[in-house]
């Protein structure tokens, strides 16, 4: 099937998958024990008005029905408000999204070209001195959870060396810059504010490399491994017998197969990063929607938590798609594959 | 079989797998782990400072040769909790992997099986949806809809565990259906039974077993970090995610009640991930 | 002979590889010349070290585990193992090129197959000094498909080599290696992995190719019969030396080392005689390969000097070489 037809089949397919990620969600959301109408107003409130709310919420009808009022909202654009900000989901979801959508950009862009150079290197100069050193720390690297990070790159970075900042988007005082994309190195940018771009660049190392640090490692083995398989096939010494420069042979011929698996875990941990920003922002107080969801969690805002984790689920869903076409795309055996499914 | 080949096997097996100096690294920092573990009480200096305990005038001590990794803000002595932490850990790797595998290997050898069935694309969208959003995310709404415990914690992480099995045996299960010996099977009429456990199943196994022990990292890393957050096991279990998220309100000044615990974590996590290799190396040849 | 007639003249070339277990002597003394505009076969069993032979001519061996221990190559004069890497690159673009015996493997996947013409095309212009434009590197591609009779030029560079089947595969190969250097074409196996009558098509453009270009050409085969229409003399090779070599004609009609017989006789014959036994033995462990004459074990002349010290090449007859005892005193 060609390449449309097959984009049309996965898109109905991730409808599917999103339809039953809903049921889940929400099911157990609803299924939570505890009142999350009391949880919201406190043990203080009147009982008339935790009531009101529950019937707001629509929590004694059974759970299909509720199922019902939510999925019929959600086309109308509507996700229900949060329990813990009084506001639409949907608003605070659009006022966090761009936070998070910029940390967890910038963080990957750097990480996949830090890996990418470490492991084509390392790959070319297999057991060299730089390969085991690479090696040795991207083991390691693999071996530490984000929050082991954050804590200790907030001690070392933070503190001891007072490198970068350990909290929010911009220090106390900054102003932000008019808001053009809600992304603030771009809008700085935009707006010729090299300072707010400074400060707003360095307050994304930390949180960026603890939310990286472990994929970061993963991606330059992967590249490494790859490179270290490419370089001894017979195309690459046949391009030598050929009389191709040795720097073309690297930079193209051996580049573009290596990479393609490198692409893909760089699509996926995209995605992946979504979930690892729960902890990174809520460590960091970073303003996005890791922030949101998390507290969101933990306070049982049960209409939060549903929209942001569809909201998650969606942009997977696509990120997945967006991946496997762009493999597709870049080495045509695959390709073959999928117009022969 | 018998006893003369599988100790060939075996000493096959271990030739390759001693070859990588990394791999036996990662067996003793496990194998220390296990015995520490287990024998917390005998290996650790101040047993009785693992769960209740306060001793205020000792507390928030730096490292020292009486507490090699200093003494937390009840007094406790951290390298002692930090023992004891280890089990938790492997309690959490050891139950999840044991309860999530079986029946998400089962499904993905039924729906290989029956590969363009309604039963495959049942099993397999449902298995879809458990990985549709990142694991950490639907950990921790599990998590966080339950009280926090250990034990819930551990149920989590095998609520979103399960598909990977499924999915990891679905691709092999579908590839070794067409393979001739099942072919024979299914001609001789053998059951289906017979054909899923007998025949398909053990061709599996080192797939399986390989990921198994790839897992174990990360189901303590995860498993840490739902700890860390405060959906894991509480205080005053000495778990080594909650004795990191307890001690970073002391830093920079006390560093050493949140940096220790860290740095175990990593230790544990690497030595699983260099013993996951070298088992993953030594059953490639096969 | 004098060297500047000798297009390759390889002199008692020794190579090893370093492996895991050891050290093995994969090439033990190799003797080989191929005249300017001479065909050339090179004929052995599969690991007797024909395509290291080859691979060290160009100097493409992968260096480790490879090791070339000993001896001289030289090529149009020079010695290949002296050349800075300039000169080998040069080389490579103008006096050698070669055809893999995988032609699968020997395409990059991931590039469409008329980029990777274009780039040999494009630096080969450049070792001789010219720049080449965009769409003359695109004609001159599109010239050398239809000179390997590939249909539809056009789209078969639009293609990647997974499109195409291994037939189209082995003659894009050659295209590669026509556009690159012509001097002397190495062709290690062609067809071997293919289809008996796509192999017969191969063998039958590369001779034709041959004849219209004047190229010098070193066929490497393991079937006899390929070899034999195709090429002016031929080479044995056995277990890491040459044994035996004559004109083509004079090599079938009156093979003279015991193990070009032996490998004569193994082949079955339609007038029948029966199925033949084969060469009794196994080709020779390279960790620690027999001593002197490494056939000696396998021999049914084997004399107590065969193990004492390697034969040299003696002359019998017009251009007839043999490397055996039995045509030369000691």
């Amino acid at each position: 099937m060609n390449i449309k037809k097959y984009v049309a089949y996965r898109l109905v397919s991730s409808f599917f998958v999103l339809f039953g990620l809903s049921l889940l969600i929400f099911s157990l959301s609803r299924l939570v024990p505890g009142d999350p109408a009391r949880l919201a107003l406190g043990p203080m409130a009147p009982q008339w008005a935790v009531d009101k709310l529950r019937a707001q919420l629509h929590l004694d009808e059974p759970v299909y029905i509720q199922y019902i009022y939510w999925v019929t909202n959600v086309f109308r654009g509507d996700l229900g408000q949060s329990l813990v900000t009084r506001r639409g989901v949907f608003n605070d979801i659009l006022e966090f999204f761009p936070a998070t959508f910029e940390l967890v950009i910038f963080s990957v862009i750097l990480s996949t070209s830090l890996a990418i150079i470490l492991g084509v290197t390392s790959g070319k100069y297999a057991n060299s001195l730089w390969d085991n050193i690479v090696r040795v720390i991207s083991y390691i690297g693999i071996a530490i959870p984000s929050f082991v990070w954050a804590i200790m790159s907030v001690f070392i970075f933070g503190y001891v060396l007072r490198w970068f900042p350990t909290l929010g988007r911009l220090s106390s005082g900054v102003v932000m810059p008019p808001k053009v994309t809600g992304l603030l190195l771009i809008d700085s940018l935009i707006a010729g504010k090299l300072d707010v771009f400074r400060d707003a660049f360095y307050h994304m190392i930390l949180p960026g490399t603890s939310l990286v640090i472990s994929r970061l490692a993963q991606e330059a083995r992967i590249t490494r491994a790859s490179v270290v398989e490419n370089l001894h096939k017979d195309y690459i010494m046949a391009a030598r017998s050929f009389g191709i420069p040795e720097k073309t042979i690297t930079l193209r011929y051996l580049l573009k197969p290596s990479l393609i698996p490198t692409v893909a875990v760089m699509g996926m941990d995209i995605a992946g990063s979504m979930g690892g920003s729960f902890i990174v922002e809520t460590i960091f107080n970073w303003p996005g929607l890791g922030r949101y969801g998390m507290s969101a969690m933990l306070s049982n805002d049960i209409n939060a938590i549903v929209g942001v984790v569809m909201l998650i689920g969606v942009f997977f869903a696509f990120m997945n798609i967006l991946v496997d076409l762009i493999t597709a795309y870049l080495d045509p055996r695959i390709m073959m594959k999928l117009r022969g499914s | 079989m018998n006893t003369e080949l599988l100790k060939e096997r075996w000493r096959r097996n271990w030739y390759k797998f001693s070859r990588n100096p990394l791999s036996i690294l990662g067996l003793a920092v496990v194998l220390s782990i296990i015995v520490i573990a287990i024998f917390a009480a005998f290996f650790a200096p101040y047993p009785e400072h693992a769960f209740v305990f306060v001793d205020f005038k000792n507390a928030k001590s730096p490292p020292s040769w009486q507490h090699l990794c200093g003494t937390d803000m009840a007094g406790r002595d951290i390298l002692s909790r930090i023992f004891f932490g280890f089990r938790y850990s492997l309690v959490m790797a050891v139950s999840v992997l044991s309860v999530a595998t079986p029946p998400g290997v089962l499904l993905g050898l039924i729906a290989g099986y029956m590969r363009d069935t309604w039963v495959d694309t049942a099993i397999m969208r449902v298995a879809d949806v458990f990985l549709s959003v990142p694991s950490m995310v639907l950990a921790l709404a599990v998590c966080s809809m339950l009280e926090p415990t250990l034990y819930n914690a551990m149920l989590a992480v095998t609520v979103m565990w399960w598909p990977w099995y499924t999915r990891l045996v679905y691709g092999a299960a579908s590839s070794i259906k067409n393979e001739y010996f099942v072919q024979a099977a299914e001609v001789t009429g053998a059951s289906t039974f017979h054909i899923l456990f007998g025949e398909i199943f053990p061709n599996c196994l080192s797939t399986i077993f390989t990921k198994m022990t790839l897992d174990v990292g990360w189901v303590i890393l995860i498993g840490s970090t739902l700890s860390f957050v405060g959906l894991g096991a509480q205080p005053p279990t000495p778990d080594l995610g909650t004795m990191v998220s307890d001690g970073s309100k002391y830093i920079p000044a006390q560093w050493w009640i949140s940096l220790f615990p860290a740095l175990f974590i990593v230790v544990i996590i690497l030595g699983f991930n260099l013993l996951g290799d070298g088992v993953r190396d030594m059953l490639a040849g096969d | 002979m004098m060297m500047s007639e000798m297009l390759v003249d390889i002199r008692d070339l020794y190579v090893n590889f370093n492996i895991y277990e050891g050290v093995t002597r994969v090439l033990n003394g190799v003797n080989f010349r191929v005249a300017k505009g001479e065909k050339v076969g090179l004929i052995g069993e599969a690991g007797c070290g024909k395509t290291t032979t080859v691979k060290s001519i160009m100097k493409i061996l992968t260096i480790p585990p490879a090791e070339i221990v000993g001896g001289e190559i030289y090529l149009e004069g020079s010695d290949v193992l002296k050349m800075s890497e300039r000169d080998l690159q040069m080389m490579r673009r103008r006096t050698v090129s070669m055809i893999f015996q995988d032609p699968t493997a020997a395409l990059n996947p991931v590039f469409k197959v008329g980029n990777q013409i274009g780039d040999i095309i494009k630096y080969n212009q450049l070792s001789l000094g010219r720049k080449i434009s965009k769409e003359d590197i695109h004609e001159k591609t599109v010239q050398v498909l239809k000179e390997v009779q590939m249909p539809d030029p056009e789209r078969i560079m639009n293609s990647y080599p997974i499109q195409l089947s291994g037939g189209m595969r082995q003659r894009i190969c050659i295209a590669m290696a026509l556009v690159s250097a012509t001097n002397l074409l190495i062709a290690d196996e062609p067809g071997t992995n293919l289809d008996v009558t796509i192999q017969d098509q191969v063998l039958r453009l590369l001779g034709d190719l041959v004849e219209d270009h004047g190229t010098s050409i070193i066929l490497i085969s393991h079937a006899l019969g390929a070899v034999k229409g195709l090429v002016d003399r031929v080479y044995v090779m056995y277990a890491g030396s040459m044994v035996e070599a004559a004109n083509t004609e004079d090599l079938f009609n009156d093979p003279l080392h015991p193990y070009t017989r032996a490998l004569f006789d193994a082949v079955p014959k339609l007038t029948g005689g029966g199925i033949p036994m084969g060469i009794s033995g196994r080709i020779p462990n390279y960790l620690s390969p027999p001593t002197g004459c490494r056939f000696n074990p396998r021999c049914p002349h084997a004399k107590p000097e065969c193990r004492e010290k390697s034969p040299p090449f003696y002359q019998v007859g017009d251009g007839h070489e043999v490397a055996c005892y039995i045509y030369g005193g000691s």
